[in-house]
């Protein structure tokens, strides 16, 4: 029997979804930091 | 002066954690330096690891190549245990010190550790079909990691069940604190019952039950995804204390539309 399925499918799943939460956590970091930016300078220039 | 200067080294090294990391603003640019370095080791030692792992370990002589899904399940085991100890930590920080930092810390550790338990029992369903015959069973680990993921979700679901978040941050380091009785019981729950799941293969008391070959891409393993998973709390931390501030913007500057922002 071979265990090649199991081995891939557990490595993908781990890979896949670590790497998804890291995607996901940069993306919100970086909309925050932009985000944040713009209420600067509105609040500078006002 | 301050008092800082008259602490011997551990202590100020614990003043430091304790009293200037507790500062928001500290901690935003203590980490954003050590983030690009955090990333860098926690990427090499995964990849050192999985490759080593998955290409240069042996084969076990009773469990063929399926031991090879120990190198990402006993990390994500062990940090599933590490992560629900942190919460608990800004839990007891955040009710007993009201540490500023605590609540936000709490409910970023939350979801990634919900996801590393979820990868746990996962990838242990993988391994176990080869070896046990069957996805799952309720033996004593498995069962006691499964509730440990339902207090992860327990905690998420808290965090964001009021309208006023304090209550909800005080709710839920509650609960982090209640549900570290589970601990123990995952730890111990090998040697208390018998169970279909092996027992430790590593303890502080006795020798290693593998061999060196196998723990050492091992080691690598647990470094890289510990060390990804401080990367992961820091940046969520971060984007935390970035998203606070953006509350407190929008409060001080309500005219501001949101097709400005």
């Amino acid at each position: 029997m071979t265990h090649l399925p199991y081995i891939l499918s557990a490595y993908g799943i781990t890979v896949l979804t670590l790497s998804g939460l890291w995607f996901i956590s940069y993306k919100r970091f970086n909309q925050a930091k932009k985000k944040l930016d713009v209420l600067k300078k509105h609040n500078y220039e006002a | 002066m301050t008092d800082s200067m008259f602490l011997s080294k551990p202590k100020k090294i614990r003043f430091f954690i304790i009293n200037q990391l507790a500062n928001p603003k500290n901690f935003f640019q203590f980490t954003a330096k050590l983030q690009p370095w955090i990333n860098f080791f926690a990427l090499l030692w995964i990849v050192i690891g999985l490759i080593w792992g998955l290409f240069i370990s042996p084969a076990d002589w009773q469990q063929g190549d399926s031991v090879r899904i120990m190198y990402i399940h006993v990390p994500m085991a062990l940090l599933a245990s590490t992560g629900y100890i942190l919460l608990a930590f800004c839990g007891f920080s955040s009710l007993i010190w009201k540490h500023p930092l605590a609540d936000l810390a709490a409910k970023e550790i939350g979801p990634v550790g919900a996801t590393v338990t979820a990868l746990c029992l996962i990838t242990g369903s993988i391994w176990g079909k080869p070896m046990w015959g069957t996805w799952w069973v309720w033996d004593a680990r498995l069962t006691s990691v499964l509730i440990l993921f339902f207090l992860y979700m327990g905690h998420i679901a808290l965090c964001h069940a009021f309208d006023e978040p304090q209550k909800g941050y005080k709710a839920a380091a509650m609960l982090a604190l209640i549900g570290v009785f589970d601990l123990p019981i995952i730890k111990f729950s090998v040697q208390w019952w018998n169970t279909l799941h092996q027992p430790n293969t590593f303890s502080l008391t006795h020798a290693s039950s593998i061999t060196l070959s196998i723990a050492a891409p091992l080691i690598c393993c647990f470094i890289g995804f510990s060390l990804g998973f401080i990367g992961l709390i820091c940046i969520k931390i971060r984007t935390a204390i970035l998203e606070q501030q953006i509350h407190r913007f929008l409060i001080n500057a309500p005219t501001l539309s949101k097709e400005q922002i």
